[in-house]
């Protein structure tokens, strides 16, 4: 399916990103000693690694602390913008279906002063706020194309290119953290503070991707992924929190990514 | 005024003009090559020669100025442009017994070996007062300042006591009539990697070391004080700091201030207003209105120690961080400071200080005040 080079070039490129180039490392010696280059059986499994970049929306509305934050502070919603690893499962329930059960993880940590304040010392008020969301779904995949072809009773013939599309629902964790300087404006003064919020919630997420055989049983994807979840603030076990009158923190957004799967 | 001229033991005044020459004789003193190395002040002092202010009252028109003398230094207390105090401080390890007023003892302190901090002690006993004793340690957290911690026992009871002195401003000096050039930050090469070296952050082989010389609240106030976060923290080094003698409350303080997200040191004032004014811990009845109003003059008050000045006494309690105990940022309305200290249910009361407050140090006030960009 690929000429010598085209792999050389290729497997050189995935020793760039060691994370990613550890199943094609994994299949690289079976490569070498097998000139074959279909499975002796159709694979069950699918396992994926991916990164990329995660833009979450932030949306803002009534009470919106997303709004609030980037209005006090030189925040800006580009600045959550950062990279994102999801390790996925993907389960063959037919030639064009896969079930798919997904763990994600991005995190952004953005460093800000008052906009509008400063200290009476001429010094920002700074701060610093971290986002990290980890969602956990299952869903279905569902390919455009049959990813291969029986030929016979043993060998199974990979697609070079195909797409997919797909459906995952399951529940998101996110962790909201400021800390740092604020200003209490009854009093003005400054203070060191550690404000925090870390619930769940369900999560709907719509994804479309391409796949790429870089042999047989190496692919390569490059997937975009929509969200939709919104999150309470975290009230604590004794009724209180460390925010308070603000409605539930939008925590959609789109991720782009790359990634290798291993055929198993 | 509490002092009045000539109460003072020592007190000497001089016009500016003359002050002004007295420091920069100092200076020079510092920055001479062919000064004898036997007039030299001893490894250690180095970093704080200088002229300071104390942290507690920015107001206060005064400063300290710590200026060669031997092997030691000199403390020249200045108000107004004029020398109000001055006194040899020693770093010989000696005890030295002194009188003055209604009050006798012994005093001693001595820098650590790695001359990266100044432990001092000292023995007080007033007319019709319980003898107080007290250890401390003197450190310099970033090179603009030095905290003062001690912890002084009497009847058996502890209290700390914290005074956080920073590097005057030029301004400052220019009221005086002193020449910053001369006075700050002007240091040579040698006194600025003196500086480097003393600034150099705390590691738990000094933590240690303090514990051996001096007492456990002291150690704890210390560490309160200088608000460091010991990175990477492992179980083996508080195994080692506890095979090492370290008392239990002393390692739960490292563990407090090494992990801030878990553990809140709120710190109330033993006062809500002008505690660091009054604050003596020398004088036999601190506390009781003494010091309002009253201007600089580390020495005017002494009573045994070193410089009473402005201490700061200041209960420090740890919380483990479960719930939303400090601040909360509210909807149109931004960021909400508690409105009384946090206090630990729970928590261990400890002590330290109130000003500074390192970045392990959660809600709590900054001491800083908020004011619009451009002045609008």
């Amino acid at each position: 399916m690929f000429s010598r080079n085209v792999k050389t070039r290729t497997m050189r490129a995935l020793r760039i990103i060691p994370g990613l180039a550890l199943p094609a490392l994994l299949s690289a010696p079976a490569l070498d000693a097998q000139a074959r280059d279909f499975l002796l059986r159709t694979p069950q499994v699918t396992l994926s690694l991916k990164g990329g970049y995660s833009v979450p929306r932030l949306a803002g509305g009534a009470r919106s602390l997303w709004d609030e934050i980037i209005a006090e502070q030189t925040l800006d919603r580009a600045d959550f913008a950062g990279p994102h690893a999801t390790l996925e499962v993907g389960v063959r329930t037919s030639e064009r279906l896969d079930i798919v059960v997904s763990v994600g993880y991005s995190a952004s940590s953005v460093t800000s002063e008052y906009r509008d304040f400063q200290g009476d010392d001429g010094l920002p008020i700074t701060q610093t706020t971290e986002f990290t969301t980890l969602p956990l779904l299952a869903g279905i995949k569902a390919y455009l194309l049959p990813r291969g072809r029986s030929i016979g009773s043993y060998a199974w013939v990979p697609r070079a290119f195909n797409a997919y599309a797909g459906v995952a629902g399951g529940m998101v964790w996110y962790r909201f953290q400021q800390r740092g300087e604020f200003v209490d404006y009854q009093t003005y003064d400054i203070f060191l503070d550690n404000l925090r919020s870390v619930e769940s919630a369900p999560i709907v997420n719509f994804f479309a991707g391409t796949e790429i055989s870089v042999n047989k049983r190496v692919v390569l994807t490059g997937e975009g992924s929509y969200g939709f979840a919104k999150a309470p603030l975290q009230v604590y076990y004794d009724g209180s929190s460390d925010f308070v009158g603000y409605s539930k923190l939008d925590l959609s957004g789109l991720k782009l990514s790359l990634g290798l799967g291993l055929r198993v | 005024m509490l002092y009045t001229e000539g109460a003072i033991m020592g007190t000497k005044r001089v016009g500016n003009a003359l002050l002004a020459g007295l420091v920069a004789v100092a200076a020079i003193a510092v920055h001479g090559p062919a000064r004898a190395q036997e007039d030299a002040p001893r490894a250690g002092w180095q970093p704080y020669i200088g002229c300071w202010q104390s942290a507690a009252n920015d107001e206060d028109p005064g400063i300290l100025c710590l200026v060669p003398a031997g092997q030691d230094v000199e403390m020249l207390t200045i108000v107004d442009g004029e020398v109000e105090f001055r006194e040899p401080l020693l770093a010989d390890g000696a005890t030295h017994e002194f009188e003055r007023d209604d009050c006798r003892g012994t005093e001693s302190s001595y820098f650590s070996d790695d001359r990266r901090r100044l432990y001092t002690a000292s023995l007080v006993t007033c007319d019709g007062e319980a003898t107080r004793r007290s250890t401390g340690i003197i450190s310099m957290p970033s090179p603009d300042e030095w905290i003062d911690v001690r912890a002084i026992e009497t009847n058996g009871a502890f209290t700390v006591w914290a005074q956080r002195y920073r590097r005057a401003s030029h301004s400052v000096l220019n009221q005086l009539g002193l020449d910053p050039g001369q006075v700050a930050r002007t240091n040579p090469f040698a006194l600025r990697a003196g500086i480097g070296y003393a600034t150099s952050g705390i590691t738990l082989d000094d933590v240690i070391d303090a514990s051996r010389n001096v007492d456990i609240d002291a150690v704890k106030g210390w560490l309160v004080e200088v608000g460091h976060e010991f990175d990477g923290l492992m179980a083996s080094d508080l195994i080692r700091m506890e095979e090492a003698g370290v008392a239990t409350r002393v390692i739960d303080m490292v563990v407090a201030v090494s992990f801030p997200e878990h553990f809140a040191l709120g710190q109330e004032e033993a006062r809500d207003d002008g505690a660091n004014l009054y604050a003596n811990p020398w004088y036999p009845y601190y506390g009781y209105g003494y010091g309002y109003g009253y201007g600089y003059g580390y020495g005017g008050r002494y009573y045994g120690g070193w410089y009473p000045g402005y201490y700061t006494p200041v209960v420090v309690t740890v919380d483990r961080i479960t719930s939303g105990a400090g601040g909360q940022r509210v909807a149109g309305q931004g960021y909400r400071a508690p409105r009384r200290p946090t206090s630990g249910s729970s928590g261990t009361i400890v002590s330290g200080g109130s000003s500074g407050g390192g970045k392990s140090t959660t809600r709590t006030s900054t001491g800083r005040k908020a004011v619009r960009r451009g002045g609008k």
